[in-house]
């Protein structure tokens, strides 16, 4: 009864929320899911370097031009989020005496995602996916699995770090 | 409040009630902090520092964020001591 009655009362003047925070350890961690965040942002620099050599854009071009500055910029927020993830959970004291340049590694990622998202420019795009394939070359050692690097096989076609699980 | 990270003293639905001038805090006592990375969150005292900053931790320790992320909370970051709830029917 006196809980309906104060639900009435926050439905009316929206009583303040204290979140029980729960940050369930899950304990799964890939990097892959930053490379391919940073394989978006290339990608859609490509196609923007693309409308950018037309003399004049239709509209609808001008809509495709509007949605692939917005999903560059979600992409590269995103590329530094994950990074931020594994760093700050995944990563402790043993892995930090492992790598201990990953602190300067994952701040000079943090600086080529806001790169991407400022320019258009594709060596920002490449810098972000290759200082992120370092990333991930140092969280598969961490967990003592071997890594090759190949080209994806599918645009942007760039050079990837991936995990030789076999 | 919302979460289930102070299960089984708080449920995800509960109403709780706050004094919001605490002069003190005793171990074991549910507090609401505004924690710099996590907001406004509702967690249990696990330790009152001599410089009376605190240590928190929640209730439901495999759901919950650990005392080492949510670090040392000043006491300026409290928002009040819980001194009643209301429970989700």
């Amino acid at each position: 009864m006196l809980h309906k009655l104060l639900s009435l009362v926050d439905s009316v003047v929206a009583v303040p929320q204290a979140q029980a925070h729960c940050d369930i350890p899950c304990k799964i961690y890939d990097p892959q899911t930053a490379q391919i965040a940073a394989l978006s942002v290339i990608r859609f620099m490509d196609l923007i370097a693309e409308l950018a050599a037309k003399d004049s854009l239709t509209v609808a071009e001008q809509a495709t031009l509007a949605r692939l500055v917005a999903e560059k910029e979600t992409h590269a927020e995103k590329a530094k989020h994950e990074v931020r993830v594994i760093w700050g959970d995944y990563f402790k004291q043993p892995q930090f005496e492992q790598f201990p340049d990953i602190h300067q590694l994952v701040h000079s990622i943090m600086l080529a995602g806001s790169a991407c998202k400022q320019g258009v420019e594709r060596d920002k795009g490449e810098k972000l996916l290759t200082l992120i394939n370092q990333f991930a070359d140092a969280f598969w050692a961490t967990k003592n699995v071997a890594t090759f690097t190949a080209k994806c096989p599918y645009l942007p076609e760039e050079p990837v770090v991936y995990p030789k699980l076999q | 409040m919302t979460g289930e990270s102070m299960l089984p003293s708080f449920r995800d639905g509960d109403y709780v009630l706050l004094w919001c001038w605490p002069k003190r805090f005793r171990v074991g006592q549910c507090v609401v902090v505004d924690h710099p990375d996590f907001g406004i969150i509702i967690k249990r005292v696990k330790q009152v520092n001599a410089d009376l900053s605190l240590v928190l931790h929640g209730d439901n320790a495999k759901h919950s964020t650990n005392s080492e992320r949510l670090g040392r909370l000043e006491k300026n970051a409290v928002v009040g001591l819980v001194i009643g709830k209301v429970g989700c029917p």
